[in-house]
């Protein structure tokens, strides 16, 4: 098993329409999804051991001179270990604190990335998908964002469409990202999917007073009859 | 300047027959005055039809080449583009490109027993042959058709049976379920072959319908003797361009555009497991 | 063929005459990456990079391609293709981009040419720049498609010193540095020392060792093992190995209508997708992930080489380093090999 500062994959990912029980190590952000998976009744709480140690946050390479630092949106986390666990595991003394600094910077308002380009960032989309397939909580398998009928956009990269493709996959993303950043690892052209995704989401909690991944029985505040997705 | 192999030739459709509550017939004329070289076309090969605005879908053609310029296809509604297409009224245009594929192997059935084993829709790739079976085979063994469908009211080209064992085809007919004018065999197709006055040892034969259908056939002429090199099916799959260049047809190394939709038994059984209805 | 020499500083004059007269296309920074982009001039060109996210494969079979516009009721056609005239000069491509043009002019033309993508290649001076710093996912050593020169380039140019050795591969090569011959001279003994010293260094730099000869028929005996079931557990089906490998060319058919306006459109496709070989009654000859994650290798390293001669992986690690799941064709080689 490998646990670092690398581990971008989300986990969760894999749960969908598995079976068994399984175990899975979880950072704080793949807690918050399998909370929201829960909530979703794609999970059943009692199918999953959760194992949860703190956090490192995950590093990425950053620009073309290929220097590791803390992923933007680990800088955002408001909490580094998994709100749901089984066996938690505590970490040493400067993960736990490196863990709290990064969530009272949270709490401290730190706001998300304001000023991006964002028409310019959309253009650079190759509509790859990779962001939905990647992300824990996109299993719907029919979508209105892949190009299959009816589709809000089409199959092809057509540059016209390329800001509806991300502004409507955001507001589906309203209350339900949990910042778990495998869209922006997924992504082959590196646009910055968290911060437009934690932008909605703030204007979620500001109006809603709404947080998705904290709490397994509170309501979200755009519940859809989603069926229970069947391993294929 | 060379033809653009993407863009379609624009056709009228002249003449629309209803066969079936699922099936239509459509004789399309192509709007260009070399048509009869354009688009002179083996039995089996199929056309990229055009429905403007919506989208194409790969066809078998189910006329005899004799007939061209005139085309003749049977479309069953199933998806967009034949969904589309029943939609279509004489007068209007569709688009052809082709034709593509590699058809039957014609040359191989002369002086052989040629047994024609069709289901459903199966039927239309397979009519070319019997409408004109003494032209096109050219051969002095026996022809005989079994055709099959779900229900005596899916049986197509029913009015074409007469004219086809006057020409000396043996037609032998089934259906899954029978209904009151039924007087005819109840039963899968493949239960036809049993007791055929052929030479299986050289025979070939040729079968086109649903996969489950395709594959009991196979196996069981396989099982009575035939040659599984001279077993050939034409298998469906999905397409876009036709010519082998988007990679949405294939089937292992092969293209089901350009080395099918004709498959001999043994081709079939040498693709990567799963592709070809086995 | 004699070898010639180009100083930096006149390769960018050259580039900055060539990007007035002619469409140019070049690596420039894009985001945290690379991408081929037209230039108005050499400043934004960067040709000190390893590689690019998306391919160069782009400037010859676009993402997007019109294939023709229509009208709707009488089905005809008005115009065929949107590609311009005149030629595009492509610099700074990679030796396994480059070769991996080479498999894609197999698959294009046969018996039914692709007309966009001939005429694209056609009007493209392919201007290929060694690699000197090959990342450690880079593996085109396995294959022979670098890391010193590509099948498919016109003109390769080798970092020696502050210039590049300048070598023609083809007649169009040739006639290109004849036309320009202001800004080379003949490359001296010494340059050309460097230069297979430098190929040499280079070369020899390159970590992965595997072995490929045999390798499709051994694939053979592998069709039904549990390794693919196993390997395809990690996929989550992005695709993006698809959308950013130099040697896919699979592509999707879409409609677009306004009114009594059509247009008929072709686009990058990922075998990968659940939806790319099911067909309109719902059958599906690869249903399941590992099915398709199958035919992908099975593909790049059988199927190709059985029709046309040659495996169709370049060994340019796009795949390697962006997958999200670490799937691995350099670990699918060693397997099989």
């Amino acid at each position: 098993m490998v646990w670092n500062e690398h581990c971008t994959a989300s986990l969760p990912k894999y749960l969908i329409g598995i079976k068994d029980k399984v175990g899975i190590v979880t950072k704080g952000c793949d807690g918050r999804a399998i909370v929201e998976l829960i909530k979703d009744k794609q999970v059943d709480r009692d199918k999953v051991v959760i194992i949860a140690p703190v956090c490192p946050g995950v590093k990425r390479a950053s620009g073309t001179s290929k220097e590791e630092v803390l992923a933007g949106y680990c800088e955002r986390c408001p909490d580094r270990t998994s709100p749901i666990s089984d066996i938690s595991i505590p970490g040493s003394p400067s993960e736990k604190g490196a863990a709290q600094r990064s969530a009272s910077d949270a709490k401290a308002g730190k706001p998300s990335k304001r000023g991006t380009p964002w028409m310019e960032e959309f253009q650079r989309c190759t509509k790859c998908l990779a962001c939905i397939r990647a992300c824990p909580l996109c299993y719907c398998t029919e979508c209105e964002l892949d190009g299959s009928m009816p589709s809000l956009v089409s199959k092809l990269r057509i540059p016209s469409e390329l800001p509806t493709f991300h502004l409507v996959r955001a507001m589906h993303m309203a209350g339900r990202c949990v910042g778990c950043g495998a869209c922006e690892a997924a992504c082959p052209v590196d646009i910055p999917l968290t911060d437009l995704y934690s932008r909605v989401n703030d204007e979620v909690e500001r109006i809603l007073g709404y947080v998705p991944g904290i709490d397994v029985n509170s309501t979200p505040p755009v519940e859809l009859p989603r069926p229970k997705v069947e391993k294929k | 300047m060379a033809v653009n192999p993407y863009v379609p030739i624009r056709a009228k459709v002249k003449e629309i027959r209803e066969d079936t509550s699922e099936t239509r017939t459509f004789v399309i004329s192509p709007e260009v005055s070399d048509a009869k070289s354009r688009f002179a076309f083996r039995p089996g090969q199929f056309l990229q039809l055009t429905v403007f605005g919506v989208g194409e879908a790969p066809i078998s053609v189910c006329s005899s080449p004799e007939d061209l310029p005139l085309i003749q296809m049977s479309i069953r509604r199933i998806g967009t583009v034949t969904e589309a297409m029943h939609d279509i009224r004489v007068g209007d245009f569709v688009g052809l490109r082709g034709p593509y594929g590699n058809g039957w192997p014609v040359e191989k059935l002369k002086g052989r027993d040629v047994v024609l084993v069709a289901g459903g829709i199966g039927m239309a790739p397979l009519r070319p042959l019997m409408s004109t079976s003494r032209n096109v085979t050219d051969k002095s063994g026996s022809t005989t058709l079994c055709y099959g469908a779900r229900n005596p009211s899916l049986l197509m080209y029913k009015s074409e049976f007469p004219r086809w064992t006057e020409s000396g085809a043996s037609v032998k007919l089934t259906v899954d379920q029978g209904d009151a004018g039924w007087n005819g065999r109840v039963g899968v197709v493949p239960a036809l072959l049993d007791d055929l006055e052929v030479d299986k040892a050289s025979a070939v034969a040729l079968t086109c319908g649903p996969p489950v259908m395709i594959k009991f056939t196979a196996r069981k002429l396989a099982q009575l003797g035939y040659k599984p090199e001279n077993i050939y099916a034409s298998l469906e799959s999905m397409m876009r361009c036709g010519i082998g260049k988007c990679g949405h047809c294939h089937f292992g190394s092969k293209h089901v555009c350009l080395d099918g939709p004709v498959f001999s038994y043994s081709d079939m059984l040498s693709l990567p497991k799963g592709l070809a209805p086995i | 063929m004699t070898s010639f020499y180009i100083t930096e500083s006149s390769l960018k004059r050259l580039v900055d005459q060539l990007a007035k007269e002619q469409i140019v296309v070049a690596p420039v920074r894009e985001g945290s990456g690379f991408s081929f982009k037209r230039i108005a001039d050499s400043k934004g060109m960067c040709l000190d990079f390893t590689n690019s996210t998306i391919p160069p494969k782009s400037v010859l079979l676009p993402q997007l391609e019109e294939l023709f516009t229509y009208e709707v009721k009488s089905g005809n056609v008005k115009t065929a293709g949107s590609a311009g005239d005149g030629t595009v000069t492509l610099i700074g491509v990679r030796p396994c981009d480059s070769s991996a043009l080479s498999i894609l002019d197999r698959v294009m033309g046969g018996e039914y040419v692709d007309p966009y993508y001939s005429k694209n290649r056609e009007r493209t001076l392919v201007l290929g720049v060694s690699c000197s710093k090959p990342e450690s996912t880079c593996f085109c050593n396995v294959f022979g498609t670098g890391p010193v020169e590509g099948s498919g380039d016109d003109v390769t140019f080798t970092k020696v010193d502050s210039g590049y050795v300048t070598r023609p591969k083809t007649g169009r090569g040739k006639e290109f540095i004849k036309k320009h011959a202001d800004y080379f001279r003949e490359a001296t003994e010494k340059e050309l020392e460097l230069f297979e010293r430098e190929s040499d260094r280079v070369t020899k730099s390159m970590e992965t060792k595997l072995k490929i000869e045999g390798l499709p028929e051994r694939m053979s005996k592998a069709f039904d093992d549990p390794y693919w079931q196993e390997l395809s557990r990690r996929c989550i089906e992005c695709g993006v190995c698809s959308f950013i490998c130099p040697t896919c060319y699979c592509f999707d058919v879409v409609e677009e209508v306004n009114g009594n306006q059509g247009r008929r459109s072709r686009g990058w496709d990922t075998c990968q997708s659940c939806r790319f070989s099911k067909m309109a009654g719902g059958l599906d000859p690869r249903p399941t992930k590992p099915d398709r994650l199958k035919h992908r290798f099975y593909h790049k390293l059988q199927y190709m080489p059985m029709t046309f001669g040659a495996i169709s992986c370049v060994g340019c690690g796009r795949c390697v380093s962006r997958c999200p799941s670490n799937v691995d064709i350099r670990e699918v080689i060693a397997k099989w090999q």
